[in-house]
């Protein structure tokens, strides 16, 4: 049973998110739990196959889809890197839909069956895309992860429904985009597996086709990663997202493109022909922008979401400068930085979904006062505040570390002045978040769900974010853990 | 000033001074940078002339650059609410 | 057993936090005690450390004797203000300020680099939650002030770190021997930051005086303090602190003449007083540096002293401006002569303890060659003298109320008052037997002997003449009702202007990019019918309040970007092979 685990944590998710609404129609909620039961299963087949990748010799773990092998047939090959991110992204996945319990707890069985198909689907794109070794296979992983993830934008409300559908065009011009670098890579090389398409592109690297093929896989993912100046569709996106998915969304569904255009331009093409280190300056260059243009849109923000949308601007250019560096630790800090970033940000939307849920509230000036009602979560959003400025023992300050530790080695000093920069203009709208809520007079606001217990939340949304709060505090802590497993699996190249 | 009146103030300092000036005569060995050519009734100068240049300095040139009234920094009409 | 007594503080910090009511007052006392005899029975030597990140080690307790003679300090420090302040009932204060002591001695003990910014950084956070305790409008305002100064200088010194550490040193030392190279100006930036040198003063003011009164107890000794002492430890020398610290002691002795708010004042002289430490530091020889640390010694007792005073009249009255105080010697006796006590210290009269360490730092300067330095700095402890007991002491304590009615309106608590009899014990102990502090010397000198007969007639001439221009300019000496202009204005008028202007442009940017050809369409007819026109830019003026409606992109504009986008890239990489 265990050598299927690698194709079970994208299994089970799906087969129940198929069947959500099926069991949803019986019993309203049945169809919820089935989905969140996958989500743990997926999980913990997530978690078993990272120690096996760990245990295996060479690190690797190949798993052809029925017997069929590779390259005619699709495989999923499990190295450190994606097998850390697939648990990352199953844990997420997993809180998060506990999460949503207390939204969907008054909504009828279409209501309820169709958020949670649309949640697991989600999850389901989002490893899918993560563990496959085939680039066409990742299309449609990536069409589930985007197809799903407009419908959860779309269920958060009245102004959603624009927000949805320019998501919806813009993403599928990025997947599109995408689609186009496979067809230019399969015209060119006539294989569709990762690792036979890197082995035969190394005769056409020079060509101008597979210059296009790049630039196109570069600005597809760089669509849906919402590298700064594609990021168009994200504010908005975030801003009307169904708040108990935004986490989700957030956290993780910008991530998993970043994850994919490492795993081409590292491991697939490598570093070291001229097109791909071309394209690592302008992804460097793109990320420069993003850090400082994103950080000075969040300032002048009011809604804590959108902020927060500009915010993750500003954080993923973070990851595009790690990659830019092209060398050992600016990788590591790029990688370090998509799992922390994928907890501070949940932390920080399942906050904000708390207080929507509770309050209907999302202007940041008007949540003064916030610690007296609701003190865990105002814990966990000064965690991952501090996390985000970038400040010890808190996961952040590492990754900022090793990010600045591959700039100074790469000699390119401009990347450590811009993330100082950065960290100040973080520093100032996340205290200024702090402030309203510890600080300020206790804001008259009316309860649309109202909480009597003294936790402020109910339980099934306190525990999610105190989790993810300490989960910023614990990787912070145990961040050379997660270091050696990145360190495992480098790429075989660097640029410098 | 504690129930004194000035003049009485006056008296009591320049007691002191004539009182330190003379044991000074008396061969007590005073610190003093080089380059000041009086070691004798060198403090008591010093004192003077430095609370006075101070005030003067502070009070009648600082004070009407730089002072302003009280609501000086706070904005006109609401800022963020 | 050793204990760390900065974690001891952390530690009763959130003890404190959580404590019931009934034995918080015991928690907040009891644990900088505790603290205190930690720091008591440290023993010189101790090196504890653990091992980091690519296997660098962390040294978190070591204790030679400069650090433990500032340890000590501050847990002394941390005993008397918690008396004072035990009466509160802000648990949040409580945490904040007992875990901003325990940063600090954290810094004092680090060994390395990296404990060291990681007690800094942990010594900025909790000043300013510490800061924003006072929860009125100007302390949030303040306090959003500090952040920014502190983050400027907190981000400085981490990039300096990091370079020394990647350059291989990981242990904090005297580095103005090695290369003044990038990584040495950053931390030198980044520790001037927090010891108030001017031009990146201002925060001090503005802070200390906008923080609650026990807050500011703790605030006034620990920032700029700490910062004296890695200065001590790692600039040691340098000349460049001589003369800043001549500045220091002048800047903040003038501004300390104009200014009405107590506690402005007060913080005006901290930069004055720090001045002399940081001086000292840069005279170099084993007598200035001495003379900082003692200095610093002293001046946390009667610094700490001043603001418990000033902050049991604001507390006892409710005034915090001088010219609307007076008469307070009847009023108020026992906070009168601890005032007094402290005001003599700072001055430097003889039998107080600010006789004892002010002159050994004016002397190092002569005796080290610095004539010029030795003469500002005792202009400076002229002004001191003209602004704490005479201006202070006269305007509120001695004269008589004759047409401001000053009431007491709440009674002080018996702790406030012990507090402060505690530290002007203090200041009257070491004045009287300074061998108690001398003894503990980190560097050889040949010893120091104040009482002499030479630097007692010095002292009482100088300062007693001083006295003539204030009795001369007696009514000239009451501060108006005005606050002072530092160099805070640059960044407190035109900053909200500047994020809103940029977030403005980048929005035109943006929606001018998306509707380029539409804009340049509608524009060329416009033009042709009405040149005037064409200067009518409506994004600016419409980005001048925060509208959300600004920031909502169409979906033509992120398509026209994508597509300029894409084609730059493709075109940047043919062209790149």
């Amino acid at each position: 049973m265990m050598q299927h685990s690698p194709v079970m944590i994208v299994l089970l998710p799906l087969t129940a998110s198929l069947l959500c609404m099926l069991f949803s129609k019986l019993k309203r909620k049945l169809g919820a739990y089935i989905v969140i039961a996958s989500i743990v299963a997926a999980f913990v087949n997530a978690v078993i196959t990272l120690q096996r990748v760990m245990g295996s010799p060479d690190r690797v773990i190949h798993y052809a889809m029925g017997n069929w092998t590779p390259p005619i047939g699709i495989e999923f090959v499990l190295d450190p890197l994606n097998a850390l991110l697939a648990v990352l992204v199953t844990f997420v996945a997993m809180v998060v839909s506990f999460y949503g319990l207390p939204f969907v707890k008054d909504e009828d069985w279409l209501h309820v069956g169709g958020y949670y198909t649309l949640f697991g689907l989600l999850t389901v794109g989002m490893s899918g895309m993560i563990i496959t070794g085939d680039v066409f296979n990742l299309y449609v992983y990536l069409e589930v992860m985007s197809l799903s993830g407009y419908g959860l934008i779309a269920l958060g409300g009245r102004q959603s429904n624009l927000a949805a559908f320019r998501y919806l065009l813009i993403g599928t011009i990025g997947a599109s985009l995408y689609l186009l670098g496979v067809g230019y890579m399969y015209a060119m090389t006539g294989t569709l597996n990762m690792a036979d398409m890197g082995r035969l592109a190394a005769n056409y690297l020079n060509s101008p086709l597979f210059a296009m093929a790049v630039g196109c896989f570069v600005i597809g993912f760089g669509i849906k990663m919402a590298l700064f100046p594609l990021h168009g569709w994200q504010p908005d996106a975030y801003t009307y997202a169904h708040p108990a998915a935004a986490g989700l969304i957030a956290g993780c569904m910008s991530k998993v493109p970043s994850y994919a255009m490492i795993r081409f331009l590292y491991y697939v093409f490598r570093v070291d022909n001229p097109v791909v280190t071309a394209v690592l300056n302008a992804i460097g260059v793109l990320g420069i922008a993003g850090m400082l243009l994103g950080s000075v849109m969040a300032l002048a923000q009011r809604d804590f979401r959108r902020m927060l949308a500009y915010s993750s601007v500003a954080q993923i250019g973070y990851i595009a400068i790690g990659m830019a560096m092209g060398n050992m630790y600016g990788f590591v800090g790029s990688v370090l930085h998509i799992v922390n970033h994928a907890f501070m940000k949940c932390a920080l939307f399942l906050v904000i979904g708390g207080v929507v849920h509770r309050f209907g509230e999302v202007n940041l000036f008007r949540l003064g006062g916030m610690h007296k009602k609701m003190p865990i979560s105002s814990i966990a959003m000064t965690l991952a505040a501090l996390s985000m400025v970038g400040l010890p023992p808190t996961a952040g300050f590492f990754s900022k570390w090793y990010l600045m530790l591959g700039a100074f080695n790469a000699q390119q000093y401009i990347y450590i002045f811009v993330l100082v920069v950065s960290s100040l203009l973080n520093a100032i709208y996340f205290f200024r978040i702090i402030e309203q809520m510890f600080v300020q007079q206790e804001a008259s606001l009316t309860e649309v769900h109202p909480v009597t217990t003294r936790l402020g939340l109910p339980i099934s949304m306190v525990i999610p974010i105190a989790v993810m709060g300490l989960g910023v505090l614990v990787l912070g802590f145990y961040s050379s853990d997660v270091v050696r497993i990145i360190m495992s699996g480098l790429p075989e190249v660097f640029v410098r | 000033m504690m129930g004194l009146t000035k003049k009485q103030i006056y008296y009591i300092t320049g007691a002191i001074l004539l009182i330190s000036m003379a044991l000074e005569l008396c061969g007590v060995h005073l610190h003093a940078p080089h380059w000041w050519p009086l070691p004798f009734g060198y403090n008591v100068l010093f004192g003077f002339v430095g609370g006075w240049l101070l005030i003067i300095v502070s009070k009648m040139i600082m004070a009407p650059l730089l002072q302003r009234p009280e609501d000086y920094y706070d904005e006109k009409g609401g800022e963020e609410e | 057993m050793t204990f760390h007594p900065g974690l001891i503080l952390i530690l009763s910090g959130f003890l404190a936090l959580v404590a019931p009511k009934t034995i918080r007052k015991i928690v907040m006392v009891g644990g900088p005690f505790c603290a205190l005899l930690a720091a008591m029975s440290l023993r010189l030597g101790t090196d504890f450390s653990f091992e980091f990140i690519n296997g660098m080690q962390l040294g978190w307790l070591h204790v030679d004797k400069l650090s433990w003679l500032f340890t000590f300090i501050f847990c002394v420090l941390a005993f008397i203000a918690s008396v004072y302040g035990c009466h509160n009932t802000n648990r949040m204060e409580a945490l904040c300020a007992l875990a901003y002591a325990g940063g600090g001695i954290g810094v004092c003990l680090a060994k390395d680099w990296m404990t060291l910014i990681f007690f800094w950084e942990a010594l900025a956070i909790s000043s300013v939650f510490l800061v924003w305790c006072n929860k009125t409008k100007e302390a949030r305002k303040a306090a959003f002030r500090y952040i920014l100064v502190h983050m400027f200088g907190g981000n400085l010194l981490l990039a300096g770190i990091f370079l020394k550490v990647n350059a291989g040193e990981y242990l904090v030392g005297n580095i103005v021997a090695g290369p003044h190279d990038l990584a040495y100006w950053l931390i030198l930036i980044g520790f001037f930051v927090n010891v108030a040198m001017p031009p990146v003063n201002a925060w001090l003011v503005d802070a200390y005086s906008n923080s609650t009164i026990t807050g500011g107890v703790f605030m006034s000794c620990l920032t700029t303090k700490v910062a004296v002492y890695v200065l001590v430890s790692v600039f040691g020398g340098m000349e460049l602190l001589m003369w800043g610290g001549a500045l220091m002691a002048l800047y903040g002795a003038c501004y300390a003449i104009m200014e009405n708010d107590m506690r402005k004042l007060l913080a005006h002289h901290i930069i004055s007083q720090t001045g002399f430490m940081v001086a000292g530091a840069g005279i170099g020889t084993a007598m200035g540096m001495n003379g900082a640390t003692a200095h610093a010694f002293c001046d946390i007792l009667f610094k700490s002293l001043l603001f418990m005073c000033a902050g049991s009249i604001m507390y006892a009255t409710g005034i915090k401006h001088i010219n609307k105080l007076a008469g307070m010697k009847d009023k108020m006796p026992i906070t009168c002569i601890c005032f007094f006590a402290a005001a003599f210290s700072i001055s430097g009269i003889p039998l107080f303890n600010g006789f004892v360490s002010k002159m050994i730092t004016v002397n190092a300067a002569a005796a080290a060659g610095h004539d010029l330095l030795f003469t500002l700095l005792e202009i400076a402890s002229i002004g001191t003298f003209l602004s704490i007991p005479l201006k202070m002491g006269y305007f509120i304590f001695l004269r008589k109320d004759v047409d401001k009615h000053v009431e007491i309106v709440n009674p002080l608590p018996k702790n406030m008052e012990i507090g402060m009899i505690l530290g002007a014990i203090g200041c009257v102990l070491y004045g009287v037997y300074p061998d108690l502090l001398y003894r503990h010397f980190a560097f050889d000198m040949t010893p120091y002997v104040p009482f002499t007969a030479s630097h007692i007639f010095s002292t009482v001439e100088m300062l007693g003449m001083a006295l003539i221009p204030f009795m001369m300019y007696l009514n000239n000496m009451e501060p108006h009702t005005a606050i002072s202009l530092d160099t805070d204005w640059f960044y407190r008028k035109p900053f909200a202007g500047i994020v809103q202007w940029v977030s403005g442009v980048l929005c035109a940017v943006c929606g001018a990019l998306g509707g380029a050809w539409w804009v340049l369409y509608q524009k060329f007819m416009e033009l042709m019918s009405n040149p005037m026109d064409f200067l009518d830019a409506r994004p600016f003026r419409e980005a001048k309040r925060y509208h959300p409606r600004n920031y909502r992109t169409s979906i033509a504009d992120p398509m026209m970007i994508i597509l300029t986008v894409l084609t730059s890239v493709i075109l940047y990489l043919i062209n790149a092979l």
